[in-house]
């Protein structure tokens, strides 16, 4: 950093070419969750969801499910 | 008045893959929104009518192929001389292609080369008032933004899985074979 900070200190400044670009909007992704709190659950009815929960995995939708524990993750583009 | 290229490369198969026809899906429906447009193919690959019989049904009024078994594989020089061939034979001024590996490599080369510009990771394109607009992703898919640009080329490079994928029918259109030396 010693040798380059003089060099780029004396760097002369250039116009970026961002004309012709104009942002409408910029956000951060909406996170969809469905966590629940839920006490005092008899261990019997836990697995009962849990259950119902892999027979959805098993019948239906592609792609990320949701799960009872972590709620439903944001769907997002592969990187 | 835009000239839409939907641009594509072949599989090992010579067929199209899912991800070119939602890119297909996107450009038709461009042309559609702006009267007057035209859609244009360019395929690249190592034998390019299989892939341009099965998409014949689209609205395109020219199909522009670079074939060649030096084409077949994905390599920067020689996807990038292909692409830049195409652009310029239809003289596009919005260019969509699939964000496949290949193409997320090469097209923001090819931008540069033609002078105009890329966006990567689209996930969806609209048109608003005579305007279009792309939504697309920033920071590892971090952040998500709307923006339109006036230059032209304007390369558009969808994210798979993003869109619908086009369903046009088969057929055998005229394919022009643009050679590379």
């Amino acid at each position: 950093m010693r040798t380059v900070m003089p060099v780029l200190q004396k760097a002369k400044p250039v116009k970026l070419a961002g004309e012709g670009l104009s942002f409408a909007s910029v956000s951060l992704p909406k996170q969809l969750r469905e966590t629940k709190i839920v006490k005092d659950k008899s261990a019997d009815d836990i697995a009962k969801e849990i259950v119902e929960w892999i027979k959805k995995i098993k019948t239906g939708r592609d792609g990320m499910l949701p799960s009872p524990i972590l709620g439903t993750p944001t769907r997002r583009p592969s990187q | 008045m835009e000239t839409i290229l939907l641009l594509a490369h072949t599989e090992t198969d010579g067929s199209l893959a899912k991800s070119a026809r939602e890119a297909l899906h996107v450009a038709a429906d461009l042309h559609k929104a702006f009267a007057g447009s035209k859609l244009v193919v360019g395929l690249v690959g190592e034998d390019v009518q299989a892939a341009a019989n099965s998409i014949a049904a689209c609205p395109a009024v020219k199909y522009f192929g670079v074939a060649g078994k030096e084409f077949g594989q994905s390599r920067y020089a020689t996807d990038a001389a292909a692409a830049e061939a195409i652009c310029k034979a239809a003289q596009a001024t919005i260019v969509v292609a699939p964000a496949t590996s290949r193409w997320t490599r090469s097209l923001p080369g090819v931008a540069q080369r033609v002078g105009g510009r890329a966006e990567t990771h689209v996930t969806g394109v609209s048109t608003d008032g005579g305007k279009i607009t792309v939504n697309r992703w920033y920071y590892r898919q971090r952040m998500e933004a709307v923006l339109t640009r006036a230059q032209r080329p304007w390369f558009m490079l969808i994210d798979p899985g993003s869109q619908a994928a086009c369903g046009c029918g088969a057929g055998r259109p005229r394919l022009k074979p643009l050679p590379l030396t």
